[in-house]
Order: C-alpha cells, then sequence, then structure tokens
C-alpha cells in the first residue's frame, strides 16, 4: 500500500512537472522575438509562400491557452504535432534523433562508470589516506571538472580528435569519479570492512558481501546524478559536433521557434529527468550492518 | 595482497582500454567512388514541384530532369531533356521536342505525357509550387501534347526569361510523383536517414545534353551529410571525407591554402552583395526626425560616401570580396552597368553634401538643424562574423562624421521580426543571395508595393518620385519585347539606386570554393550550385 501510493505520489509530481514544462515552453517560445517570423521571407522567391504559413500560424497561436490546450490534447492522445520548420511530424524527427541521443548517452555512461570504478579503486588502494595515484586521479578529476563542458568539446574539434562520447565520457568519469572515491574511501575504513579484512577476507568477498550492500543506495543517487549530468551536457555536445540527436535537434528548434519539437523535447526532458529520480529514494537504504 | 595487486593492474588496463576506445575518432562511411559534400539542414521535401529552400533546390537540381536547364557556367539556357525548343513570335507559345528514348531512373519510358503532367502539376493551386507565380498568370497557362514527344505550352501573356523558368520543373512520371525516389535527372533519391545524409544514386537511364549515357562520366552515388559546422566540414575536407566546400568562408579559405594551395578556388564576385539600409517606413516606430535623416538622400549619400568599401573587403573578407556600389555584380556579365556613376569613397564630400542639408558639427558630433545628435543602430544578424566586422568598421568610419553608430546583432527571427513586421529598427546590415542573374527575379525587391521593398515595404503609391520611377523602369523591363528595351531599363534603375542610394551597397562576397584536387571536369561557377552544376561530369581519380 506504501509502495502504491509512493508511486502514484511520484506519478503525480511528474505529471505536475510535464505540465509545468508545456506551459513554460509555450509562453517562452510564444512570446519569444521572431515566433512569427520566417527567414523566407526575405527570399523574393518563397516570400509569398512563409507569409501564408505564417499567418496559418497567427491564427493557431492567437492565445496561450488555446494552444496549451491543443498541445495537452495532442499528448493525451499521443500526437507530437507537425514540426513548423519541416513540415513533418514531430515523432517522425524525434525517433532517429533519440536513437542517436540514447545510444550515446548509455555508452558514455557505460564507459564513465567503468573509468570513475576503476579510477577510485585505484586511488584508494594505497595504504596511506593519501596516495601518489590517489592525487593523480583527484587533481586529474578536478581539472576535468573546472573546464567548461563547450570548452572542453571545442577543444576537441579543433584538435580533430575525440568526439561527443569522449567529452561526456571524461564530464561523467570526472564527476563519478569524485562521489565513488569518497564513497569507497569512506566505506573501505568502516569498522566492519577493518575487522573484515583483518580476518583475510578474499577481496571479491569483501566487496560483494560487505561493500557493495553498504553503498548501494549512493550508487543509485550517483546513477540519477549520472543521467541530470549527462542530459545537461548533451546539448552543447550535440550542438558543437553536429551529432544528429536530441539536444541538436532542440536547438535548432529553439532557433526556428518551432514550438512543437521543442515541447516534445522538453517534456521527454522533463520525464527522463523526474524519472531518473524514481529508482532512488524509493527503496529504503540497507544499512551495512545488515550485510 | 597479490589478489589486490591483481586487481589494481586489471583496474589500470581497463581505464586505459576504456579510455582509448572513447578517444578514437569517428568518421562517416563513404562508399567507393562516391562524392560527398554538405549540406546546411534537411531538405523540407524531395518533392521537386515545392521546393521552398535552397537544400530542397540544391537536391532538386541533382535529381531533377529538366526539359531546358540553365547552363550556370555559360549563364545560357540550353535543352537537357528537350532535343530542341522554340518560342513563338508573339512569346506566347513555347514548342518543345523531347529527345528520342528518354525513360525515368526506374527504366520506364518518358513521354510527353509526363512532361506535360508535370507542368500542369505545377501551375496547379493545390500543389503550391513557388515556380508557378513565374508564369504570372498560372490559370490561364495550358499544355498540349500533339504527339508523344512534342509539348506545346501557351501563355496567356509573354512572361521575360520563360526558358529558364522551365529549369525549375522536374519532369516527373505522370500520376506518380515520387518525391525524388524516380527521376529523369542523372541522380535519384536512394537512401535518406533525417539530421545525417541523403544518398542519390546514379540514373542509369539518363541522357546527357549529348545525349551520351551518364554510367560513362560520373560518380556512382553522392552523399550529402546534413552538417552545419564550417569547423567540422574542414577537418572532414582535410581528410578527404569531403570532395567539395561550397560557399567556403574567407577566413578558411587562407586555412586551406595555407595546407593545399590548389585545392581552393576564389573565382572573383560572386553575384551576392551585402548592404545597409536605413529604415524609411513612414509607420515605423523610430522618432520622427530620424525618419527624416533617414528619407533625406543628401545624408544617405554622405553616409555612402564615407564608407571605406576597399578597407570592408581587406579586413572583413580577409581580401575576398569586391567593393560594390551597384545591386548589380560585375559578375552579371549581361545585365551589370559600367557607365552607371556613384558615390565613391570622399568623407570631404560627405561632409559638404550633410553641411548643404542642414547638418553641423557641434562637440565632435554630428547634430541636424533642430539639434537632434546624429545616432543611430545597425541591426545585422548574430553568427556572421564577417557582417559583424564590417558593422564595426563602418562604426569607425562614420564616427569621421561625427555620428554615433551602436551595432546590435540579433539571432534570425528575431531580426527579421523587426524587419518585416515590427520595423522597429535604425538601419540594417545584410545580404542578398541571388541565385538569377536576371534583374526580374528581383522584382519583389523593387517593386515599391512589395513586402520585399525593405527600406519602405508595402507602398500604398510610391512614397517618392524616384521610387516610382524605378517601378515604371521595373514594368517596362517585363513587358519589353527586346531584350535591349529590357537592358535600357534596367539601366536607368541601377543610375536611380546609385543616385538615390535606398541600399547602400558594400561589397560582392567573392565566390570561395574548396574542391578536391581527385576530383576531375570541374568548372566551377558562381552561381548554384557551384562547384557541383556539371555533376554529371565529376567524378574522382581513378574512380571510374
Amino acid at each position: 500500500m506504501n509502495l502504491l501510493s509512493s508511486l502514484f505520489r511520484r506519478l503525480l509530481r511528474m505529471a505536475t512537472v510535464v505540465l509545468l514544462v508545456i506551459v513554460g515552453s509555450i509562453v517562452l517560445v510564444r512570446f519569444a522575438p521572431g515566433y512569427l517570423s520566417d527567414a523566407r521571407e526575405m527570399d523574393a522567391r518563397y516570400a509569398e509562400g512563409a507569409r501564408n504559413e505564417l499567418a496559418t500560424e497567427a491564427a493557431r497561436s492567437g492565445s496561450v491557452g488555446g494552444m496549451l490546450w491543443s498541445e495537452v490534447r495532442g499528448l493525451l492522445r499521443r500526437d507530437l504535432g507537425v514540426s513548423r520548420q519541416y513540415e513533418v511530424p514531430v515523432v517522425e524527427l524525434v525517433r532517429p534523433c533519440l536513437a542517436v541521443t540514447v545510444g550515446l548517452l548509455l555508452k558514455s555512461m557505460m564507459l564513465a562508470w567503468i573509468i570513475a570504478g576503476c579510477t577510485a579503486t585505484i586511488s584508494n588502494w594505497g595504504r596511506s589516506p593519501v596516495s601518489l595515484p590517489g592525487r593523480l586521479c583527484h587533481l586529474t578529476s578536478t581539472v576535468l571538472l573546472a573546464v567548461p563542458i563547450g570548452a572542453m568539446a571545442t577543444m576537441c574539434l579543433l584538435a580533430d580528435s575525440g568526439g561527443p562520447l569522449l567529452v561526456l565520457t571524461t564530464l561523467l568519469a570526472a564527476r563519478d569519479f569524485k562521489f565513488l572515491d569518497r564513497m569507497l574511501r569512506k566505506a573501505w575504513n568502516d569498522p566492519h570492512l577493518l575487522h573484515a579484512r583483518a580476518q583475510g577476507v578474499s577481496t571479491p568477498e569483501l566487496i560483494r558481501v560487505h561493500l557493495l550492500p553498504g553503498i548501494m543506495p549512493q550508487l543509485g543517487s550517483l546513477a540519477t546524478l549520472s543521467i541530470l549530468t549527462a542530459l545537461g551536457a548533451m546539448v552543447p555536445v550535440e550542438v558543437i559536433f553536429s551529432t544528429p540527436g536530441i539536444g541538436q535537434l532542440a536547438w535548432n528548434a529553439a532557433m526556428n521557434r518551432d514550438l512543437p519539437v521543442l515541447l516534445a523535447v522538453t517534456v521527454m526532458m522533463a520525464i527522463a529527468v523526474t524519472a531518473s529520480g524514481f529508482g532512488t529514494g524509493s527503496r529504503p537504504a540497507t544499512e551495512w550492518q545488515t550485510a | 595482497m597479490h589478489t589486490l595487486h591483481l586487481t589494481k593492474v586489471f583496474a589500470i588496463l581497463l581505464c586505459t582500454a576504456v579510455v582509448a576506445q572513447v578517444a578514437s575518432p569517428q568518421a562517416a562511411p563513404r562508399l567507393p567512388g562516391e562524392l560527398a559534400w554538405t549540406i546546411g539542414y534537411d531538405p523540407k521535401s524531395f518533392d521537386p514541384a515545392k521546393v521552398d529552400e535552397e537544400e530542397s533546390e540544391h537536391v532538386r537540381y541533382l535529381t531533377a530532369g529538366v526539359l531546358l536547364r540553365f547552363n550556370r557556367y555559360s549563364q545560357q539556357v540550353e535543352t537537357q531533356l528537350a532535343k530542341s525548343w522554340s518560342l513563338s513570335p508573339d512569346r506566347m507559345t513555347i514548342t518543345f521536342v523531347l529527345r528520342p528514348g528518354l525513360a525515368f531512373s526506374d527504366g520506364s519510358r518518358l513521354t510527353a505525357n509526363d512532361a506535360a503532367w508535370s507542368i500542369r502539376r505545377v501551375l496547379l493551386p493545390a500543389t503550391a509550387a513557388p515556380v508557378a507565380e513565374e508564369f504570372v498568370e498560372p490559370a490561364g497557362v495550358t499544355v498540349a501534347t500533339p504527339n508523344d514527344h512534342t509539348v506545346v505550352v501557351h501563355l496567356p501573356k509573354p512572361v521575360v526569361g520563360i526558358g529558364k523558368v522551365f529549369d525549375e520543373i522536374a519532369i516527373e512520371p505522370a500520376g506518380r510523383p515520387s518525391e525524388g525516389r524516380i527521376t529523369s535527372g542523372p541522380y535519384f533519391v536512394a537512401d535518406y536517414h533525417r539530421s545525417q545524409y541523403i544518398r542519390l544514386r546514379r540514373n542509369e537511364h539518363f541522357q546527357g545534353r549529348e545525349g551520351d549515357r551518364l554510367a560513362l562520366a560520373s560518380a556512382n552515388s553522392i552523399r550529402l551529410d546534413v552538417l552545419d559546422n564550417a569547423e567540422k566540414e574542414i577537418r572532414l575536407f582535410q581528410r578527404e571525407e569531403y570532395d567539395v566546400i561550397n560557399g567556403l568562408a574567407p577566413d578558411y579559405y587562407g586555412l586551406l591554402k595555407q595546407k593545399s594551395p590548389s585545392s581552393v578556388r576564389d573565382l572573383g564576385p560572386s553575384l551576392n552583395t551585402e548592404q545597409i539600409w536605413f529604415n524609411q517606413a513612414a509607420a515605423s516606430p523610430i522618432p520622427a526626425w530620424e525618419k527624416t535623416w533617414f528619407q533625406s538622400q543628401a545624408f544617405r549619400v554622405a553616409i555612402s560616401q564615407t564608407i571605406n568599401r576597399a578597407d570592408l573587403a581587406r579586413v572583413a573578407y580577409e581580401g575576398h570580396a569586391t567593393p560594390a556600389y551597384n545591386f548589380i555584380s560585375p559578375a552579371n556579365v549581361a545585365w551589370y552597368n559600367h557607365s552607371v556613376s556613384t558615390p565613391h569613397f570622399d568623407v570631404a564630400a560627405a561632409k559638404a553634401g550633410l553641411a548643404h542639408a542642414g547638418f553641423r558639427m557641434n562637440a565632435g558630433h554630428l547634430e541636424d538643424a533642430a539639434g537632434h545628435a546624429v545616432a543611430f543602430s545597425i541591426l545585422t544578424n548574430s553568427g556572421n562574423a564577417a557582417r559583424m566586422k564590417m558593422a564595426t568598421l563602418i562604426q569607425q568610419d562614420l564616427a569621421a562624421l561625427g555620428i554615433r553608430v551602436t551595432v546590435v546583432a540579433l539571432d534570425f527571427p528575431a531580426l527579421i521580426e523587426r524587419l518585416m513586421h515590427t520595423q522597429d529598427y535604425e538601419a540594417c546590415l545584410l545580404g542578398i543571395s541571388n541565385a538569377d542573374p536576371d534583374p526580374n527575379a528581383a522584382m519583389n525587391l523593387w517593386l515599391s508595393s512589395s513586402p520585399n521593398h525593405q527600406w519602405n515595404p508595402s507602398e500604398k503609391t510610391p512614397a517618392t518620385p524616384w521610387e516610382a520611377e524605378i517601378d515604371r523602369a521595373m514594368q517596362q523591363q517585363a513587358t519589353s519585347p527586346t531584350e535591349a528595351g529590357r537592358k535600357r531599363a534596367i539601366d536607368r534603375v541601377q543610375q536611380i539606386v546609385a543616385d538615390q542610394q535606398p541600399f547602400i551597397y558594400l561589397v560582392y562576397p567573392n565566390a570561395l570554393y574548396a574542391v578536391s584536387p581527385k576530383l576531375e571536369n570541374v568548372k566551377a561557377a558562381v552561381l548554384n550550385p557551384g562547384v557541383v552544376w556539371n555533376v554529371e561530369s565529376l567524378h574522382l581519380q581513378g574512380a571510374r
């Protein structure tokens, strides 16, 4: 019963966030300068057609309330509308981009976790609390986190080396390392682990039985943080590298005041962000003592 | 302890392997003998009748078979699917005779019926084809097919440059429009991955102008990557991933020239112009005294005389632009008027002109007769480095007259809203891309009643006598039965524009291209699509 009510509360929160995102997007884009303009108006050959399309859009977007109702009704019918820029259903635009972005995010998160896990392991294995490898790992991750993501991507582009995967992985690995290292350092020096180590318990068993159960809830939170970080970095990275993903689609939609596309992308992002929090906090934390 | 050590080694190796994997650069796949270049965005439509933006037009050029082709190099109309064509003495009947043995890319026969159907389709209001407007009265046009290889088009009234209009009408299979999948042109759309690339395959049934089969000369396929990133485009060109860069930016021209001098081409002035103009619209929400300045011929001429165009070309375009004083570029050999007298760079004359018009200097600032300090902002679009540099240089030039100028860069939608809808701006610096050398294509720009008459759009009646004269001259060129008559009218418009300076022309950006040294049969043209206008003859060395 508790689980059901918790789930209901979370779904309600998600619906509220999505609704607020829709309202916010509509208001911001509808009242952005240039909403009812089209670059083709400047081209004598295509100006007439562009003006006709704008007249239709002006009639459609007369009131924000009407637009909101139309978008919500469309979403409830799983109809994302038609792109203003390309005049094709938004679903057709989003589907291939989504595949590219999800692939990129999953790959970069997986690789980042492997790198962060390895470096945190290396960093924690010295006998002294602050070993040389640990210092080096910390210094590297601090430097990487200090570099803005756009600058990192531009450097890769100028150096003609690496790509979006490298940039996203580096960012996520640096951030994940900071948390994982702290988490492992604390857990590794917990009394029960010290006791187990002193008793000569093998390393795999030590990790499986004594370490992991204790840090699982924190790892869940870290995974959520990874997703949020990756989503935040997605737009600049995809735009700089011209990756045909959701980030670039959103950027182009914003530049062209393509409300249906922008709305679809922001709603998806809102759902992804709120859903990523589902995994954390819904389960009681496992206390290390129970391990 | 041994296990611990092994785990540590494993962690280091795994970490190294992962970093190496993600750091490897990614390259797009390329088929053997395939030509590749980029387009800036996804074409809105592959339907050749519905083309209403540049990238769709680019794909149409590569895929469409047309009765007549406007040769981008010689700037003459030539036959393509038609073996011959003729225009009646009253210029109202056009007769096309098709080549024998024509076929579509799927192997089906191409007859006069297909050509007639394609022409009728673009004329239908339901199709909403932009090219229909070029027939002036599309509803009155009739198309007949007296036999399998003849098409006769009757016009309700003569249309200037009618031959060129057929360059935009793709001949498709009657009743089977296929959005570029079945074409009568050199290529057809084989594969499209939105936001990634379009792959065009060679149409084995296409006949060149000489009736030769295309297979002997052209590339098997073309890949058009959707990429709006000049930096990345240059990198991939250098890695031989791309064969052509159309419209190379001046700063990248120098970069490429250093590394591979044979890969860059500067064809001299293009047909495009960069210009600045003042808002003269009576209804615009700017102060009345500013309108008075902008409507003053002396003021506009003085500004024109103060702008050092040679500096603009040298600094903003790194020397790859030509100072401009006329709306027709010298590259447009047929229409450029060499004898137009224009106000050239002369700051002293500008100061004298302003003094004569009632402006005066006060503590280093220019003031009008009522004591208002002369200051205005120049709008331009953000993201165009050359325009920003030009605006800054103009700001410095005008400081010599005591005029304070502010440069404002807006993104394109916001800029267009100001120009076309609210008219809330003082001056604007933008460019015009002239895809068609015939000045009739710019009719909408010059007619005072047109919404594209930028300095004062949609005038109910011409606001000034010289605008009325431009209207008359433009109508005259559109109806004149002779080319000489048309030329006289256009020459007159050039002189009026030079005298009145409604647009202060700044530079003609040069046509810059990058072409792979491996590409053969290149004859780059200033007109779009530039290097690839003769795509049916282009191929990579050793790829045949």
